[in-house]
């Protein structure tokens, strides 16, 4: 047993001999215990006990006005029937008749006088030790309900953590098969379209004008699956971390021309304006960095807006920052709403949903677009009000501040 | 009159007059303690600890071949540390000098011949209470530990 445990132990000394009284306290003191009480006058044991809590009692038992006997009868009667309340009775030349009657009223051992030091030491370490051990066992019981809440509120969060896993790959299976589904048509629809025409192109009683006609359409089902080909191969190299950057200088202002003209028939067929936005007085603007994959990202954004705008109008541009430059695609589309804007970045998302069955494309451009500027040190940054548009923009690091003669 | 638990617990009297161990035999027998051990022979404590397996031991200190201290000190190494076996001692030496030697012995308490009998009683139900409270306690915390095991490798699994 711990001897610390001892030392804090609360002992009261009830005795009407002050001289028995100093004898004990000293003793005890020496012992080093710590907490003791003592009083002379046995009517006052009640209240002690209320507000001392006495872990053992020294009693003696012939006291005036009140005998030690009728002060445990008393005790008994306030002493909560689970406190284990040891009491040491002090007595001289006391009878056998006395003893059995002071067991009876509730005395767990006795002490002799004239005190032999060595079995109050004793006695009492033992006594304190039984309460010691009562005491534990009661505190076991709250301590093995804590324990069990503590235990309890762990496994509540570790539920809800598995509950969050189950649904994220419940959600993943349900992405994936989507996400196949949409596969097989993005590479049936143009495989249809170019195996049609080329039936079609067998017949002999075709005109020149008809002729052109099919092979145009079959160049743009041919245009659209190499297209759809080329995302499932980049965005299986982004996710399996094999996208390879091959850094060069880029000419930005050049590839965005390019783009313009690029995708300004398709603009023409919506009716949407396309316009391109220089900075004032920038004629060319010189990166380092990837020129395909940058052309892969702004491709995907102008198509992407495209696809989602009905009317309106798409820009697109750049605006030098500084050590970086933000280039941007504006549009004046459906828009997409504070979940959405979140949504289209969690793998597979964006081919999910009823929007896109309205719209063609393999629908993973903008997770090919994210992908791509993770490996080029970027990200997509949204600004969208549904119904109103979107600007999809990204920065890069501009080292380099280009003349504007080149 | 005793609970159940007292009342089973085993008892190992140790003294080499007959006449002590009938005296305190039937004594206990009589308060209702079913389970009691004896020798004459202190050579035989140790292998009666061993087979008995008692709850309490009351041991005499003079005897002749093996003192009650030689018995202690054979004992001591037996009992574990977080076991509590209470030991008391039987002498008719009340010199503190005995007590001092009894008690670093590693004896709880005293019974001082010639016995006492409400003494007698009152410091075997102490003891043999405070060693139920303890295996008790012991059982309880055993419980817990192995309970918080198995909650930690049920989690554990989780976790992977």
């Amino acid at each position: 047993m711990n001897k610390l445990l001892f030392e804090k132990s609360k002992i009261l000394i009830v005795d009407d001999q002050q001289a028995n009284i100093d004898l004990l306290e000293g003793f005890l003191e020496m012992e080093g215990y710590q907490n003791i009480l003592s009083t002379s006058d046995p009517r006052t044991v009640l209240n002690l006990y209320e507000s001392f809590a006495p872990d053992l009692i020294l009693l003696d038992l012939a006291m005036p006005y009140l005998t030690g006997f009728k002060v445990m009868e008393l005790l008994k009667q306030i002493v909560s029937a689970d406190n284990y309340l040891p009491i040491l009775v002090l007595s001289a030349n006391i009878t056998p008749e006395a003893k059995q009657r002071a067991l009876a009223e509730g005395a767990s051992d006795f002490l002799s006088k004239p005190f032999d030091l060595i079995e109050v030491g004793l006695r009492i370490r033992n006594l304190l030790s039984a309460k010691s051990m009562h005491q534990q066992l009661q505190n076991q019981n709250v301590i093995l309900e804590d324990k069990v809440k503590e235990r309890t509120a762990e496994l509540e969060l570790i539920a809800i953590d598995l509950l969050a896993a189950k649904e994220r790959a419940e959600s993943g299976d349900r992405l994936k098969t989507a996400f196949l589904q949409t596969i097989s048509h993005e590479i049936r629809t143009p495989m249809n379209g170019i195996l049609g025409f080329a039936s079609l192109l067998a017949s002999p009683d075709l005109t020149e004008g008809e002729r052109a006609e099919y092979l145009e359409l079959m160049k743009i089902s041919l245009d659209r699956l190499v297209g759809t080909i080329t995302d499932y191969v980049n965005i299986s190299l982004i996710y399996t971390d094999n996208l390879q950057i091959q850094s060069q200088q880029v000419r930005l202002v050049h590839l965005l021309t390019d783009l313009e003209s690029k995708f300004r028939k398709e603009c023409d067929k919506k009716g949407l304006k396309l316009e391109l936005q220089l900075p004032d007085h920038i004629f060319e603007f010189l990166l380092e960095t990837d020129s395909e994959l940058l052309r892969t990202v702004i491709s995907h954004l102008i198509a992407n807006a495209i696809k989602f705008t009905n009317k309106g109008f798409i820009t697109f541009g750049f605006e030098i920052l500084p050590s970086v430059i933000k280039i941007y695609v504006r549009d004046t589309g459906i828009g997409l709403g504070q979940e959405s804007q979140q949504m289209i970045f969690e793998k597979f998302m964006q081919i999910d949903g009823s929007t896109t069955r309205n719209y063609e494309g393999s629908g993973l451009g903008l997770s090919i677009c994210q992908g791509i500027l993770k490996f080029l040190g970027s990200g997509i940054h949204i600004e969208s009000d549904p119904d109103k548009g979107s600007v999809f923009s990204f920065t890069l690091p501009a080292k380099e501040y280009t003349d504007p003669e080149l | 009159m005793l609970n159940s638990n007292l009342k089973n617990a085993k008892i190992l009297i140790v003294d080499d007059h007959l006449v002590n161990i009938d005296l305190l035999t039937g004594y206990l027998q009589m308060q209702g303690f079913d389970n009691i051990e004896s020798t004459t022979d202190p050579l035989l404590a140790i292998g009666l600890f061993k087979s008995y397996e008692p709850d309490l031991i009351l041991l005499d200190l003079m005897m002749p071949l093996l003192s009650g201290y030689d018995v202690l000190d054979q004992l001591r190494p037996l009992v574990s540390p977080d076991v509590y076996l209470p030991v008391l001692v039987l002498t008719a030496d009340i010199s503190p000098n005995a007590k001092q030697r009894a008690l670093a012995s590693g004896a709880k308490d005293f019974l001082i011949k010639p016995f006492d009998f409400i003494e007698v009683l009152l410091r075997i139900r102490n003891m043999l209470e405070t060693r139920y409270l303890y295996q008790q306690l012991e059982k309880k915390n055993k419980i817990l530990e192995e309970k918080v095991a198995m909650l930690i490798k049920i989690m554990s699994g989780w976790n992977k």
